[in-house]
């Protein structure tokens, strides 16, 4: 398609086009604009290698790591962290969603929320973080306590069997840390993420110049017609004798001058008498 | 003459002015002219345009005729206030020797006169394939210096093309606002089918910035 086709067809229909993008505007601004505004807060949380013992983290554990991380992430959307959190946030806090996800296929999670209250939506990501912390440490202690105890009951067997506190094997080692830890909390967001106007907007009057230019097209080829005098004597290959104005409509008139000139001429006798005057 | 004078500064005046002038300079024999006027489809303003050329040039001082040989759907007479009478349909009809002075009425102008339809009825191809017709034009030829017919659209029936045999040019009124292209191209092939002396094309409802057609507003 060469521009000067496309000027042809916008020259055209450019009022349909004109009036159909304002429209397309106005309505998208009219939602914009009246739609309560929501915020979004997140933060970011860690899920832990175990340290070698020269303090570094190994490839393969690090791999693990973010392995774990999509398990943790789909504990974190559990109904049970979502409770846990709820006692914190408290109700009436405009919260809309919270969830968890991983940054990349990272070691990373994000714990964010959206709501429509400004000051509420970062104290509620930093309550779904320390939920799911809490939860996976609950948990943690839980398997501590498991093998704990089947090895104090091993070793009841033993020293019932006279076996000597030597030959005893060795305590289970557990992992000192925590699986998860809050790396960066959640802060207050500066301005609304949605609805934003400006950038609404813009798209709003690119599309809609993209689709009414489309209709243009669809309306060229549908209608085929020739709008000017040059257009008709160049598709006809005949003289053009006249090009006749469209009428006014805001004149009122239904007829053309020189037949009202007629209609509105003083009368006179009638030429023949077969058929009556005016 | 006690003329209703046409405004000067109408543009719409100016542009049936200037499709006159375009006409007598033609290829139309000099002296005694008769011009069909047709469209491709119904209500491209082909009567109007009829119509208001007959005045103009009756407003040039020369004799004219209007035919309003639309037979299925006449509309000269309303356009000029007319009541339903006695008229061509009827004319042609009859067996008697009934006719142009019959069937002529005047109108307010001395130089114009016209001949309604009258009425419209069902066997319009019938009566205008009639000997009868031929006569009358050729009666009108004799008397009137312009005899201008306005004819019935091209596409849907035969009559336009009947009638283009009796005249010496025919016009092709064209709403561009409205007319797809390709109707205007088979009325045009049609008539030529037929070899009708097809002078041109009225564009009609054009946008007014038309100004490589001669006209445009100047003060009255």
């Amino acid at each position: 398609m060469s521009i000067g086709r496309l000027v042809k067809v916008l020259g055209h229909h450019w009022r349909l086009v004109s009036v159909l993008t304002v429209a397309l505007l106005a309505g998208v601004a009219a939602v914009v604009y009246t739609t309560v505004p929501s915020y979004r807060a997140s933060a970011l949380l860690q899920v832990q290698a175990p340290l070698s013992t020269d303090g570094t983290v190994s490839l393969q554990d690090t791999l693990s790591a973010r392995e774990r991380a999509v398990t943790i992430v789909a504990l974190g959307n559990t109904w049970d962290v979502a409770q846990r959190a709820a006692k914190t946030i408290g109700s009436g806090a405009g919260i809309k969603n919270c969830s968890f996800a991983q940054s990349g296929q990272s070691e990373f999670l994000n714990a964010t929320c959206t709501g429509t209250v400004r000051e509420a939506v970062a104290g509620a990501a930093n309550a779904y973080a320390t939920a799911l912390q809490t939860l996976l440490e609950t948990q943690r202690q839980a398997q501590i306590a498991e093998v704990t105890a089947v090895y104090q009951k091993q070793v009841a067997v033993l020293k019932k069997q006279g076996v000597t506190p030597a030959n005893f094997p060795a305590p289970p080692i557990y992992p000192s840390y925590r699986e998860i830890e809050v790396i960066d909390s959640a802060a207050t967001p500066r301005s609304a993420f949605a609805p934003r106007p400006l950038r609404t907007l813009m798209i709003a009057f690119v599309l809609g110049l993209l689709v009414n230019t489309g209709l243009a097209f669809l309306l060229e080829h549908v209608q085929n017609r020739a709008r000017s005098p040059e257009e008709l004597r160049n598709a006809l290959g005949l003289p053009v004798l006249v090009a006749i104005p469209k009428f006014s409509r805001s004149s009122g008139r239904t007829t053309p001058a020189p037949v009202q000139a007629v209609v509105r001429a003083p009368r006179r006798e009638a030429r023949a008498g077969a058929a009556g005057e005016p | 003459m006690n003329h209703a004078p046409i405004r000067a500064d109408s543009l719409e005046a100016e542009s049936y002015r200037s499709l006159r002038t375009t006409l007598s300079y033609s290829h139309l024999p000099e002296g005694r002219r008769v011009v069909l006027f047709t469209s491709a489809r119904r209500n491209e303003g082909k009567s109007t345009t009829a119509a208001n050329f007959a005045a103009v040039c009756a407003y040039g001082e020369r004799p004219t005729l209007l035919i309003d040989a639309d037979l299925r759907n006449p509309r000269v007479e309303s356009l000029f206030g007319l009541a339903d009478g006695f008229g061509l349909s009827a004319l042609l009809a009859s067996g008697g020797s009934a006719g142009l002075a019959e069937i002529a009425v005047s109108t307010r102008i001395p130089t114009l006169d016209l001949v309604p339809a009258g009425g419209a009825v069902a066997n319009a191809a019938e009566l205008l394939s009639r000997q009868k017709l031929g006569d009358l034009i050729e009666s009108a030829r004799a008397t009137y210096e312009w005899v201008v017919v306005d004819a019935p659209p091209v596409l849907p029936i035969a009559d336009a093309a009947i009638l283009s045999r009796l005249v010496d040019g025919v016009v092709l009124v064209v709403d561009v606002s409205r007319t797809p292209i390709e109707a205007v191209r088979r009325a045009k092939d049609l008539l030529r089918a037929v070899d009708a002396p097809l002078l041109g094309v009225v564009a009609n409802r054009s946008p007014v910035k038309a100004t490589a057609y001669g006209y445009g507003r100047y003060p009255g």
